[in-house]
């Protein structure tokens, strides 16, 4: 049975929040980027429960889940699958890679090479592989939560502008506070509690049609590209978002209103879901390091000096 | 060679005027007419707009008498704006007559800009008295030019030379501010015309100044244009910034009335169309409780 969008979503969330402590900010940007049939771009140091979100939100949608750890010796057959020689039958039969899940979790996707990188990034965008010819069409919904380490910059191949554009969203997870660190003492001190499945996929389809028939007001889309085009014309931006950004940051925004049981989306949605959706879509000058400006604080400053309608 | 007495001169050239003044003064006062007033209302298509972008405005005039001019009507002050186009139509049905005056104006420069009440002038048909007629009068947010348009226009500057165009405006936006704050400090002298003292009566229309006369006009025309423009008025009312959404203004904002307010006016302006007059009747009741 169908359950009501913000309904089901919000049982799923309380499930996350009863595997995680605190990383509301996670919690809340992984469900976005559910509805919004999107990918999401994990950057946090290690320890922060984002392998654990990654499973626990597969296992609560009663999804299937795979996880691949990317490394330099990595191939794209590794990902996405190969043919390979069966003897008994003496054929070539295709053997589906671990991308054909519904959540795939890729850890450290800046330590494989480009090749590789760019296979996932070809099925993100296509929602289907060619082995050998034959195209297979990737599971529905289908989502790639890829985490970058920040901290060890040696043997990574950090990826270019162009393909981190690919994620819909890039959250950046937080170490936590000492409250919350007291608190996954408390709780973990008997192991992950278990989670079971409080949806199906096709209620995760069912929300993300619901979020695709958001209405988005003209003066809504207008904010949402007058955001996207402040970014261009900064003085500490090299590069500003792609009109790409402007799909993004409406779809997102309608994934908003849908968690907040709305057919229809505010420049507050806008606005809320701005700087997930545009901090990996910029190329900050050199002159912001030099002179010691922080990344986020100018990217919410640029935000807020947009006028909402 | 005549020898131009400058004094002399000076002073009959003030008696000329004076004189000319005060015959124009009694021909208008005897030219006003009697008419029976039904509706003298002012509208916008959309109440925020960048400075440089078009709005319309129109004038609506209603009479229940058949006439073929109104001339005794009087379009509202827009020193803040420039007139980029104009015109008008006269309808008649039945015994009725609607004037139609349709102005394309762009504001001149960014902030809260009022465009002032349009007034006829007449003898009530009812009372028999002059009366003069006022429209309510409209807020209109004007923006400042995105970094974007002016990017634009200072690359097009250079590429015709000019680079001396963005000082100019600049100059000009500036002694604009002077003007209107000059007009502004002097409209209630120079709004109504020099004609004898008339007793302003209310306009037929109940006056958007108030909470409770946006919800009447709410109830009465429940669309999205009129919940834009109600919602523009409260943020007004909340001196929210331009730069502030619904969450700023309610997270400065603690009283139950003021929020369900500003919810309903959010609701009813972005709401999908299948929703539009159940909102901005919503909208409308929370203005009510609000006024009272």
């Amino acid at each position: 049975m169908e359950r009501s969008a913000v309904g089901g979503v919000a049982v799923v969330r309380d499930e996350l929040a009863r595997a995680i402590v605190g990383q509301e900010e996670m919690v809340e940007g992984l469900l976005l980027a559910l509805l919004a049939g999107g990918h999401a771009l994990l950057e946090g140091t290690p320890g922060l429960a984002k392998t654990l979100a990654c499973t626990s939100l597969a296992r609560l949608i009663g999804g299937s889940f795979r996880r691949v750890q990317f490394t330099p010796d990595l191939l794209p057959s590794d990902i996405i699958g190969t043919r390979i020689f069966d003897q008994r039958s003496s054929e070539f039969r295709v053997a589906l890679g671990p991308a054909f899940c519904n959540l795939l979790l890729a850890d450290e996707v800046n330590r494989a090479p480009a090749k590789v990188q760019s296979a996932l990034l070809e099925a993100m965008q296509e929602r289907q592989v060619t082995i050998a010819g034959e195209t297979h069409a990737l599971p529905a919904p289908f989502m790639v939560l890829a985490t970058q380490n920040p901290l060890d910059g040696e043997g990574t191949y950090p990826l270019p502008l162009a393909q981190v554009d690919r994620f819909l969203v890039k959250i950046r997870v937080a170490p936590p506070s000492r409250e919350e660190e007291l608190e996954i003492l408390a709780r973990y001190g008997d192991g992950v509690p278990k989670l079971a499945p409080v949806a199906a996929l096709d209620d995760v389809r069912a929300w993300q049609e619901r979020a695709r028939a958001v209405h988005a007001e003209p003066a809504v889309r207008a904010y949402a590209v007058d955001l996207v085009r402040a970014t261009r014309y900064h003085p500490l931006i090299e590069a500003g978002a792609s009109p790409r950004a402007s799909l993004a940051l409406l779809a997102v925004a309608r994934a908003r209103a849908v968690m907040r049981d709305r057919a229809f989306a505010t420049p507050d949605d806008v606005r809320a879901v701005a700087p997930a959706v545009l901090r990996h879509r910029i190329a900050w000058s050199y002159r912001l390091a030099a002179e010691g400006r922080d990344v986020e604080a100018e990217l919410r400053s640029i935000i807020a000096s947009v006028a909402p309608p | 060679m005549a020898r131009i007495d400058l004094g002399r001169a000076s002073l009959v050239r003030t008696l000329v005027v004076a004189l000319t003044l005060a015959a124009s003064l009694n021909a208008r006062a005897d030219a006003y007419r009697v008419l029976h007033v039904r509706t003298l209302a002012i509208s916008v298509d959309r109440t925020r707009v960048r400075v440089g972008e078009p709005l319309h405005l129109t004038v609506r005039a209603v009479v229940g008498d058949r006439v073929e001019a109104l001339p005794e009507l009087i379009l509202p002050d827009l020193t803040a704006f420039q007139v980029l186009a104009d015109s008008e139509r006269l309808v008649h049905l039945d015994d009725t007559t609607s004037f139609i005056a349709r102005l394309t104006i762009t504001p001149n420069v960014p902030g809260r800009l009022r465009i002032g009440s349009a007034a006829l002038d007449a003898v009530d048909a009812r009372s028999g008295r002059a009366m003069r007629y006022r429209s309510g009068t409209i807020a209109i947010e004007a923006l400042p030019v995105t970094p974007d348009e002016a990017a634009r226009v200072l690359a097009r500057a250079r590429e015709i030379g000019v680079t001396a165009v963005a000082v100019v405006l600049a100059c000009t936006a500036g002694l604009l501010v002077v003007l209107r704050r000059v007009a502004a400090g002097s409209a209630a002298a120079s709004s109504a015309p020099a004609l004898p003292v008339l007793s302003e009566a209310a306009s037929p229309l109940p006056a958007p100044d108030t909470l409770a006369a946006w919800a009447d006009r709410l109830r009465h025309a429940p669309t999205r244009a009129n919940a834009v423009a109600a919602r523009a008025e409260l943020w007004a009312r909340l001196g929210a910034q331009v730069t502030e959404t619904a969450d700023d203004v309610l997270r400065k904002t603690s009283a139950m009335a003021w929020r369900r307010a500003i919810r309903a006016a959010e609701r009813a302006a972005f709401v999908e169309p299948a929703g539009e007059a159940a909102a901005a009747r919503e909208l409308a009741e929370a203005l009510e409780a609000l006024s009272r």
